[in-house]
């Protein structure tokens, strides 16, 4: 068994410990994997390059019997600064959240990493990132199979009884009318909202980001309402849809 | 072989202490076991004051003795009180103190923004900050320059702005001794970036 690996990898997920290790959630081409940058708090260290959203390239010590491989080394690749403001922060903190809980069961393939990145990267720099992490975190969640049912286009139509969709059954994963809905645990969205949720699911991202819904409380409650149910509970999730009117 | 029930329970209650695993918690609960009764009490006695003993800072939200009316730093009368400088953790409070070089007031956050783990505004104090501002002329943001950290400074930078007040930023820098070619790129660009005449 190969015990040094150098892989080019994205910051997850940073938790330091109080005894000046860190330990981080990698992800890279080969998937998602933990590690522990021992004294990695320290300042002006080469293991202490790895905040959060960063793409670097590390080296790591994995022996059979360890359960978190130990970095070695780490080489920065570049950070994304405009991550930090206000306006974007709550949303790269999403689409971070959202693939590592999507790749705990499921192999989400070669592409996530592709895919968080540029999601990060269009966070940082478009006019309008919450538009750019509602499209992202429908792909993300279409990428892993996870994606709700659609039926028809223009307007998606409910399964049940061919009507207009207007709210998002989060139980049965299914976009319906509000009569053939699962009831308290449906996520209305009116038929603007539905449309633009399976323009979102079918669509190009160019397109998803460039059209985004026009209700967006609405839009954050549906994500969150059908994340509980199919992926679990997304604590970032939280604050946007109590600041979503 | 089972554990007797104290042992078992010792090694639970050390392994949920951050940076301990299993091995180590057995590790400490056997050398407890075979220190004397009046060290090991000493060690439960001071455990069990950590609850009673100790507050936080009514004002500032540092740590402070239960009995204090509120923390050393704030009932000082020789401090700056016109600028507060803003932490994440108590224990940098003694970090900037130990550089000699820093007189006015602190605010502890206890903690910094971070969404993915369930850390908003609300679960720091920031609106305790925002309500001691009376007096305050500058604001001194000395979040760690981690991601989390830079996100707080920023969100707080906006929200002290509106009152009109003075916000800076600790400077960001080249550790002293560390040569330039060992120095990451963020680093040195915002080195570059923060250059000041000398």
């Amino acid at each position: 068994m190969q015990r040094y690996t150098i892989s080019d990898a994205l910051v997850l997920r940073r938790a330091p410990l109080p005894s000046g290790d860190v330990v981080v959630t990698l992800l890279s081409e080969h998937g998602k994997w933990r590690a522990v940058a021992r004294k990695g708090r320290l300042p002006g260290g080469n293991l202490a390059r790895l905040s959060l959203f960063h793409d670097v390239t590390v080296q790591a010590y994995r022996r059979r019997e360890d359960d978190l491989a130990v970095l070695t080394q780490v080489r920065l690749n570049g950070a994304l600064p405009g991550l930090t403001r206000p306006e974007s922060y709550p949303y790269a903190h999403l689409v971070a959240e959202l693939a590592d809980a999507l790749s705990v069961d499921v192999h989400v393939g070669e592409r996530l990493l592709a895919v968080v990145s540029s999601g990060l990267r269009g966070i940082g720099q478009h006019p309008d990132p919450e538009a750019v992490a509602l499209a992202y975190a429908w792909y993300l969640v279409t990428l892993a199979g996870l994606a709700p049912l659609v039926h028809g286009a223009n307007p998606p139509r409910c399964d049940r009884c061919g009507a207009p969709a207007t709210v998002l059954a989060a139980a049965s994963g299914a976009l319906r009318c509000i009569e053939h809905g699962d009831g308290p645990r449906d996520a209305f969205l009116g038929e603007d909202g539905a449309q633009a949720l399976a323009m979102a699911l079918a669509g190009p991202l160019r397109t998803s980001v460039a059209q985004p819904p026009s209700e967006r409380g609405r839009a954050w409650r549906a994500l969150h309402a059908y994340l509980r149910e199919h992926v679990g509970e997304v604590r970032a999730l939280q604050g946007l849809t109590q600041a979503s009117p | 072989m089972r554990y007797p029930a104290p042992l078992l329970a010792l090694i639970r209650s050390l392994s949920r202490l951050p940076g301990i695993g299993p091995k180590s918690a057995q590790r400490l609960a056997f050398h407890l076991f075979n220190q004397p009764s009046d060290d090991v009490l000493a060690l439960a006695r001071a455990l069990e004051e950590v609850t009673t003993g100790l507050a936080r800072c009514p004002r500032c939200a540092h740590v402070m003795a239960a009995d204090q009316a509120a923390c050393d730093v704030c009932q000082d009368p020789t401090r700056d009180a016109s600028v507060v400088c803003v932490v994440e953790q108590p224990a940098d409070v003694l970090a900037i103190e130990r550089s000699g070089e820093y007189a006015g007031l602190y605010h502890v956050l206890h903690g910094a923004l971070s969404p993915m783990h369930g850390v908003g505004p609300e679960q720091l104090t920031i609106a305790a900050l925002l309500e001691r501002l009376e007096g305050v002329r500058e604001v001194v943001l000395a979040t760690a320059t981690t991601v989390e950290g830079e996100a707080t400074a920023l969100f707080l930078a906006q929200r002290l702005q509106e009152r009109g007040l003075e916000v800076t930023r600790i400077a960001y820098g080249l550790p002293v001794g560390g040569d330039l070619e060992y120095a990451d790129e963020v680093t040195l660009g915002r080195a570059m970036l923060h250059r000041r005449p000398l």
